[in-house]
């Protein structure tokens, strides 16, 4: 039992973090939104310099084969810093289906170029006209298409870092390039994998949202002090800081399990997408409670951080679905899942 | 990152389970808190001494089995498990135990880790005061030089087992001129000298869990002194720190707790509404993503790490997830929730339990104190 991170996982992701610190800033993000370009292709480019794109490859498609466990704390900077590209959705869900399945992966050759993945848990296409293959995962059927060839109506997200298409019945066909049926086990793992990369970018929100808030705490003053010196102020993040304290370990096992194709990975993952809505949950209400009305303008970069925590709590899993994924789990084994069972 | 248990972590699991199936009294003992019940307690002490279990994490060199944390986890999860008995001396083992080994003298560790490891002395708790409880540092009783000896005079309160103990130990302002944290030391007291008195108070099941303590000219030998003079808050502060870390508070209780009202409402389910349902599945959650923590946090501490004001994160976390568990157990039973000597459906620990649920945000610390630690030692909130 070591439940630490290796070295080598906390060099790449510290090294990845002075990048994003630099590079994905709000002012940065802002400029994206106000050209209506939230994807921006140089940083893109960057990111698969920095091999951060093929982190999770296996070797023979050109990647760094790393773990999911590196992968997770990957992404949950991606949360931290609220990047916009897809680089988490382009680790857990396209890497994933070409490592698992040789098919794809002979079907999908080009490099650095964003795969979509669409499923009925997040039927809504992430920047179409930035990628170049969109895979849509059916009920046990695969398809993979050409995404110029797909015509579908913007929608429009309340966070505009998301660039997103409607995928209709009528676009469904276009520029298909093959469809690979018998492929249930497969869309259960990305399924899974889509779980487990919400659930860390979630948590990387959580961060960074308590962190604003303690900031702006410490800096505003009323009643001739900073507001964080008031017990009122100071409980409301305290207890936020614990829902996100208690989020990050079901989080790491459950990216652990998956790497690991543990039995019980999509139960793990469930736990860990569960427990981090409610974190954000939590750390979003109590630091815009915090920041009074500043935290309720378009000025203030909070409202960056708040309204990702919105979209991704509902895709890839939302609470009902994962409730009763997990409660229906507990009435069929629940003497296996007892205390002396934490790590089977 | 390799997260399951070794091969010879799966053999002390078979081998504490089998001792425990073998040794726990098949019915349950009387509650330690009942003259009764804390001998028979004591005697299972000294069953656990016998079998070398009663202090596994204490050092070889002290009687112990030197375990680390994670073979401590084990440790529990197979103690909840078999359903033994709670262990009254934890004041003793779990507290005072660790803070001997560091601070104690030879001697000190040769008069009191083995008579505490048997169950000759039980232990209690001597720190709140009528005018100190959250204020800590507002400690009045004296305890003042006098040739070889401290004599100790004022009162003491909350001091949990003390109504049947053998000894307490506690804070004691031995600097007649000091304030606050400054001049206090920590003494061990035998609760049969003379000028003791103990009045035991019923706590809310109705039995004497805790009692005041009044000292009137205790004169206490000044070997009973623990570490030097005057330095008595940074030991306090240490012990406090095994209280609210994860010596005491292991996930297997609330994991056991999670899964008893499970099967409840799982029992129960087809007359239940969703609220009730949300309130089950949010609480095995968080009794699996505190076992998580703990894990992780054992890990970091093998690893070498430290844990300071983090302890107060878990502090909170599983005193409120301990009253969510019962509050919504007895919702479950409804009117035959207040039936305390009802066996079925375990309505008579359910009722309990919920009356001590509604300490753990109280003791060690209130968890306002814990939020306050943690917005100014955690987040860098200011004072």
């Amino acid at each position: 039992m070591n439940f630490t991170f290796s070295e080598d996982q906390e060099i790449f992701r510290d090294a990845f973090k002075k990048y994003l610190e630099a590079n994905v800033t709000p002012e940065k993000i802002r400029s994206g939104w106000e050209d209506n370009k939230p994807f921006n292709q140089a940083r893109w480019q960057e990111l698969e310099e920095l091999g951060i794109l093929q982190s999770n490859l296996d070797g023979k498609y050109g990647g760094l084969g790393l773990d999911l466990v590196t992968s997770c704390l990957l992404v949950e900077e991606m949360g931290y810093y609220a990047l916009p590209e897809p680089a988490a959705e382009q680790i857990f869900l396209s890497n994933l289906l070409i490592n698992k399945s040789t098919d794809i992966a002979e079907l999908i050759k080009e490099k650095n170029q964003f795969i979509g993945v669409t499923h009925s848990l997040s039927p809504n296409i992430l920047f179409l006209d930035n990628s170049s293959k969109l895979i849509n995962l059916g009920k046990d059927s695969i398809s993979i298409a050409h995404s110029k060839d797909i015509n579908g109506k913007k929608l429009k997200s309340s966070d505009p870092s998301r660039d997103l298409t409607n995928f209709t019945s009528e676009n469904s066909d276009s520029g298909l390039l093959q469809t690979l049926n018998d492929q249930k086990s497969l869309i259960n793992n990305v399924v899974t994998s889509g779980m487990v990369m919400s659930a860390a970018i979630l948590v990387g929100l959580s961060r960074k949202i308590l962190d604003l808030a303690t900031a702006y705490t410490l800096d505003r003053k009323q009643f001739g002090k900073p507001i964080g010196s008031f017990q009122a102020v100071k409980h409301m993040l305290a207890q936020a800081a614990i829902e996100i304290e208690f989020s990050k370990a079901t989080l790491y096992r459950a990216a652990y399990s998956l790497d690991n194709e543990n039995p019980l990975q999509k139960l793990h993952a469930a736990q860990a997408k569960l427990q981090s809505i409610d974190a954000c949950e939590m750390a979003s209400k109590n630091s815009m409670q915090a920041h009074g009305a500043m935290g309720y303008t378009w000025e203030m970069d909070l409202h960056i951080f708040i309204r990702r925590g919105w979209s991704y709590k509902q895709v890839w899993g939302n609470k009902s679905l994962l409730e009763n994924y997990i409660m229906n789990q507990l009435e069929k084994d629940l003497p296996k899942l007892g205390s002396t069972y934490t790590f089977i | 990152m390799k997260i399951g248990f070794s091969d010879s972590q799966k053999k002390f699991r078979e081998e504490i389970r089998e001792w425990l199936e073998k040794n726990v009294p098949k019915i349950p003992l009387n509650s330690f808190d009942t003259k009764e019940g804390f001998e028979e307690h004591r005697e299972w002490e000294k069953k656990l001494n016998s079998g070398n279990w009663s202090m596994v994490t204490w050092p070889e060199q002290y009687g112990g089995r030197g375990l680390n944390l994670i073979e401590w986890l084990i440790f529990e999860e197979e103690y909840y498990r078999a359903k033994a008995p709670a262990r009254v001396n934890q004041n003793g083992v779990f507290l005072l135990g660790p803070t001997l080994m560091e601070y104690g003298s030879d001697k000190q560790k040769e008069k009191f880790l083995s008579a505490m490891a048997t169950g000759e002395h039980i232990w209690s708790q001597g720190w709140s005061e009528p005018g100190a409880g959250s204020d800590m540092a507002a400690i009045r009783t004296t305890a003042f030089k006098k040739g070889d000896k401290y004599i100790i005079n004022g009162q003491k309160t909350w001091s949990s087992r003390a109504a049947f103990a053998d000894w307490t130990f506690g804070l004691f302002r031995s600097d007649p001129e000091s304030e606050r944290h400054k001049g206090l030391s920590f003494i061990l007291v035998p609760l049969d000298a003379e000028g003791v008195t103990v009045r035991p108070i019923p706590q809310l099941d109705g039995e004497p869990g805790f009692a005041e303590i009044y000292f009137d000219d205790v004169e206490v030998d000044v070997s009973n002194l623990l570490g030097g003079e005057g330095e008595g808050w940074s030991i306090a502060m240490a012990t406090a720190g095994f209280e609210r870390g994860l010596m005491l508070r292991s996930p297997a209780r609330f994991q056991e707790t999670a899964s008893k009202l499970l099967s409840l409402y799982f029992k129960n389910k087809d007359n239940l509404s969703g609220s009730i349902e949300s309130k089950v599945l949010q609480s095995w959650l968080k009794a699996e993503a505190y076992a998580l923590n703990i894990y992780q946090t054992a890990s970091k501490l093998m690893a070498g790490k430290k844990i300071g004001p983090e302890s107060s994160l878990g502090k909170v976390f599983w005193s409120e997830l301990d009253h969510q568990m019962h509050q919504t157990a007895l919702d479950i039973l409804g009117v035959s929730s207040e039936l305390e000597e009802v066996v079925a459906d375990d309505v008579a620990s359910w009722i309990k339990g919920y009356m001590f649920s509604y300490s753990g945000p109280i003791y060690a610390g209130t968890n306002e104190i814990q939020k306050n630690i943690i917005a100014e030692r955690l987040l860098g909130m200011p004072r």
